[in-house]
């Protein structure tokens, strides 16, 4: 049994990254630890993160370290360093320091038996190359559930393609938490890098595709089940990703997965309202652009409603906002937003008196950024807070800046201002009263629709 | 059965599962655009035509 238990022994250390078999299982720790050690070192020129692991997973007593004469807090404690690691030399296993430093963890504390799941969560970014078929190649027989998917290519040691892995996502909900797992927390730990955030969105958002079609499938109320499961099942995620700073490409990814599930119709009232203060609550300078793509992906969605107080709040907080809606409404339909945020910003005028919201509102029906029935409801809705105006000191500063923005709402020469002067003539508002209540004439003479011509 | 019905309320185009691996699926993770350029490509597929032209 002896010389059975040395076979064993010297089949396990030839598993390695870099090296054939054969070279390996005559490696001593020795050799090998100066060889990785001098990756580890570039790793710490090139990232200064890299230094602390000098004092344990790459110390010269780490040659000496044998898992399995380690208790078990001693190997737990083992484990999240050596995770840690892993996260960090994430964006730099493609190069030869980053490959070197690995091939310690693996040879030394066989993280490819011990840490199957979080080295090969950590690999997949780079699942189409070379590396990727030689971790699966020495993988142990029984690999983590999620990662099943891949047996038939570790069988084959063939490159697992992309289509494989966005099938899992959709099929194994198991993977597709593990997966954003381990994107949250590499996020979180501040161990991100853009290739593998350019992976798990694009991995995510087709799978969420995906999930929302096969959800589609079946009765109508197994369908809502089925939706209702993927949108739960995303949501820890979403929120996580979009609650965390200073991570533009972690934030656009959530975007680009909330604007699938939206499109798809998946969400609900109640959590597009919730997820709409997601997009903008945590949004930054360089994601606002973004954001408000996002933002109008989820009102067309939401059907023509007032914005939600959160929401109006952020947005008026950017300015130039409503030429920046005029951009985007070139690329695509933002009415829902401009016409949600119109009602909005009346709805607010009622408690604060806000010149920018006036002129923000004037501007977005001058933009002919809504449709003629959006902007008879909106100038319907400002004449209504016109007409409610009383003489409390708030509403008494905010009667000329009304009054002003319905006269010039009227002088609007193209086809926006005939809309606008025809919903005069239609609405139940007494003109005449109101008219006199802000010390102007909001009918223009000769261009009224329903008032003859005075020469 | 689970044929595509017509949906007049929602206009949001129908996009396929192909027309989304065409966004991504071009090369291995590291070479891939910007997330923001990806961003607009998948919204754009999403995206209902805008609702006025406007032309200068």
């Amino acid at each position: 049994t002896n010389s059975l238990n040395l076979k064993a022994q010297k089949a396990a250390h030839s598993k390695s990254l870099i090296f054939e078999p054969r070279v390996a299982a005559s490696q001593s720790f020795n050799t090998l630890y100066n060889l990785c050690h001098e990756g580890f070192q570039e790793l710490c020129l090139l990232d200064r993160r890299f230094l602390e692991f000098q004092r344990n997973i790459f110390n010269e007593r780490s040659q000496d370290q044998d898992r399995t004469q380690m208790t078990e807090a001693e190997n737990e404690k083992l484990n999240q360093r050596l995770e840690s690691f892993l996260g960090l030399v994430g964006g730099r296993v493609r190069l030869t320091p980053g490959a070197k430093a690995v091939e310690w963890l693996v040879r030394r504390f066989r993280i490819h038996e011990y840490n199957t799941h979080f080295l090969l969560t950590t690999f997949l970014p780079y699942h189409t190359l070379p590396i990727f078929s030689t971790l699966m190649s020495i993988l142990p027989s029984r690999i983590p559930s999620e990662y099943k998917f891949l047996e038939p290519y570790i069988r084959s040691l063939t490159p697992p393609p992309r289509h494989a892995i966005v099938k899992a996502a959709i099929n194994a909900p198991t993977f597709t938490t593990s997966l954003n797992s381990y994107v949250i927390r590499v996020s979180r730990s501040q161990q991100h890098y853009p290739a593998l955030l350019a992976f798990w969105a694009g991995v995510m958002t087709e799978a969420v595709g995906g999930m929302m079609d096969k959800s589609r499938s079946g009765r109508k109320g197994v369908q809502h089940d089925n939706e209702q499961n993927v949108i739960l099942r995303m949501l820890p995620t979403l929120n996580a990703g979009l609650g965390m700073k200073h991570n533009r490409d972690l934030r656009i990814g959530c975007y680009m997965l909330l604007s699938v599930m939206a499109s798809k119709g998946g969400l609900d009232d109640k959590i597009l309202v919730a997820m709409m203060e997601a997009v903008v609550l945590g949004w930054e300078f360089d994601t606002i652009t973004s954001g408000l793509v996002c933002l109008s992906m989820l009102t067309q969605q939401r059907g023509s409603k007032r914005l939600p107080r959160k929401v109006t709040k952020e947005l008026t907080k950017i300015e130039g906002l409503p030429t920046l809606l005029l951009q985007l409404s070139k690329q695509r339909r933002v009415d829902k937003l401009a016409y949600g945020l119109s009602l909005a910003l009346i709805e607010r005028l009622k408690k604060k008196s806000n010149l920018h919201a006036l002129s923000d509102i004037q501007e977005i029906i001058q933009d002919q950024l809504l449709s003629d029935v959006q902007v008879s409801v909106v100038v319907k809705a400002l004449l209504l807070t016109a007409h409610q105006i009383d003489d409390n000191l708030n509403q008494i500063t905010l009667r000329p800046l009304l009054a002003s923005t319905l006269v010039a709402l009227t002088q609007f020469s193209s086809h926006t201002g005939d809309v606008v002067r025809s919903t005069l003539g239609d609405t139940d508002v007494d003109i005449d009263e109101l008219e006199m209540k802000l010390q102007t004439t909001i009918r223009q003479i000769g261009v009224t629709g329903q008032q003859t011509e005075d020469e | 059965d689970g044929s595509d019905d017509e949906d007049d309320e929602n206009d949001a185009p129908v996009v396929t599962q192909q027309q989304l691996a065409e966004v991504f699926d071009i090369g291995p993770s590291f070479a891939l655009p910007p997330m923001e350029e990806m961003f607009y490509l998948v919204a754009g597929l999403f995206s209902s035509k805008p609702l006025t032209q406007i032309v200068s």
